[in-house]
């Protein structure tokens, strides 16, 4: 479990509220979109697909949630089995197995690798914990770390991609890091190692 | 090219270097916390991260989307109760917004502040609201229902969904809540948070208190009020007060070997001649004291310096 999780309603109590509260759905969103986009970035390979796909399946969802019934089955794997067949018509039949290979770099995801268990678990928290505070910054700040270090776009890049100048992405960029870093101490957590 | 934009370029460079090259061992030094950070970031990077931007849309999109029932209208009424003048705010059942002794402008703006919209005023509080209350305020039933906790920090709900375990007569440290959420640092971060708690009393964070045992502040209507919510509750502050005097924080019986705060539910069965004070969880500890398993008043491994 990541730390910083609130604790609050269950997901049945939430899937109930959500067929009639507009906020409850919103909420599922918020607790499923990474995971599910993930799954789907994981086999498209691809951003733009993978936003795509993870458009529908939150709009399917949304269709079909009406005639969703709880049977103990995890809300979390129901989207994920709407993203596999919507990734299963996106490569038509082409896709016929996915190989060891694509999976091999999957856990390397989160840190590099290292064989001391107990350090890549540290390393996890870690980075569960700073990613957790990216996602607290202002969506442009979230954005512009994701660009930078997730996906190492140059700031030209990123410039193009937001539609600033340099000199406005340099500044932003600077500005993030440096609120980050205010919010890391804030819930104490700049100092680990 | 003012100071910070130089310094802003600067570090972009310095990013640049970075991640063409790696880890430099100079740069996790701690003259740059800044580029350190930028360095762990890059470490610990998701490549399978979703655009932030991309997912903050299309959750506007969805929410806006046909599909969807409108929500309840927010709504808000006034109840007159023994803490003074209530304004409430809900949606549907769900409990938005409370402000005591507040009128109905400047309650009208706070929910504006967070919700963007004014409620709009039932004259006549609903019956089911009025039993919640009333129960909540006089001891006979907990508040438990749902609570908006929109535009708080993950932490910040935590820590208003952790004192809402606090139970009524009774009240805890900063620090126990701090340590309570797993963040035993982040004491000052509690206070904040309950500080912008946006529904008081229903969530009791008047309930929390300082560790030597001052009433602290309270952001909904100050210490007077604090001093008199938790008097109606049935605290002891006359016995907190003369505790704190003397300098004593936790209390033990010689019976059970149990030491406990203050208020814990077991002083039901206290004894004033098998009572004992501690000053600190060491101090319990050294005379073979164990914490109480109800009101956790100490981690439950062995805290080497005995601070509670």
């Amino acid at each position: 479990m990541d730390p910083i999780t609130p604790l609050s309603e269950n997901d049945e109590a939430l899937v109930a509220r959500a067929k009639r509260d507009r906020d409850a759905f919103g909420q599922l969103y918020d607790r499923y979109v990474d995971q599910v986009y993930q799954f789907t970035y994981r086999r498209v390979k691809d951003h733009t697909i993978a936003e795509d796909i993870t458009a529908r399946v939150f709009y399917r969802a949304l269709e079909q949630l009406p005639h969703f019934e709880w049977r103990g089955i995890p809300f979390g794997g129901w989207l994920v089995r709407i993203a596999a067949n919507l990734i299963h018509d996106h490569n038509g039949y082409a896709q016929r197995h996915i190989s060891f290979g694509d999976r091999a770099g999957e856990g390397a995801d989160m840190v590099s690798a290292d064989p001391r268990v107990e350090e890549q678990y540290a390393a996890r928290q870690t980075a569960s914990v700073l990613w957790q505070a990216v996602s607290t910054l202002p969506v442009a700040e979230q954005q512009v770390l994701v660009y930078r270090f997730a996906r190492e776009m140059s700031v030209r890049e990123i410039a193009t991609a937001m539609g600033r100048t340099e000199g406005a992405v340099k500044q932003l960029l600077f500005r993030a890091v440096k609120r980050l870093r205010q919010r890391l101490q804030h819930i104490g957590f700049a100092d680990e190692p | 090219m003012n100071r910070e934009q130089s310094q802003a370029a600067a570090y972009a460079l310095a990013v640049d270097r970075l991640l063409a090259q790696g880890a430099p061992p100079a740069i996790m030094s701690a003259e740059k916390p800044l580029l350190d950070l930028a360095y762990r970031l890059r470490q610990t990077a998701p490549h399978t991260v979703i655009d932030p931007r991309f997912r903050a849309t299309l959750r506007q999109r969805l929410l806006q989307s046909k599909g969807l029932a409108e929500p309840a209208e927010r709504r808000y009424t006034v109840l007159d109760t023994a803490v003074g003048r209530l304004h409430i705010a809900y949606r549907g059942r769900v409990i938005c917004g409370v402000s005591v002794a507040a009128d109905d402008m400047t309650f009208e703006q706070r929910c504006v502040a967070r919700h963007g919209m004014p409620p709009s005023r039932d004259a006549e509080p609903p019956a089911w609201l009025v039993t919640l209350v009333g129960n909540h305020l006089e001891g006979r039933r907990a508040f438990k229902g749902a609570v908006d906790l929109v535009g708080l920090t993950p932490f910040q709900q935590r820590v208003l969904e952790k004192i809402r375990e606090i139970p009524r007569g009774e009240v805890r440290p900063y620090t126990w809540v701090a340590r309570e959420i797993g963040f035993p640092g982040a004491v000052r971060a509690v206070g904040t948070a309950l500080g912008k708690n946006p529904i008081p009393l229903l969530i009791p964070c008047h309930r929390v208190i300082r560790s030597e045992g001052s009433l602290g502040g309270y952001a909904a209507g100050g210490t007077a009020l604090k001093e008199r919510i938790l008097t109606l509750e049935g605290v002891d502050l006359p016995e907190l007060t003369l505790l704190r005097r003397l300098g004593k924080r936790f209390r033990g019986s010689r019976n059970t070997r149990i030491f406990c705060l203050p208020t814990c539910y077991s002083r039901k069965w206290a004894k004033a001649q098998h009572t004992v004070y501690f000053r600190s969880v060491h101090e319990a500890r050294q005379a073979g004291y164990r914490p109480c398993k109800l009101c956790r008043p100490a981690a439950t491994v062995t805290n080497q310096r005995g601070h509670a």
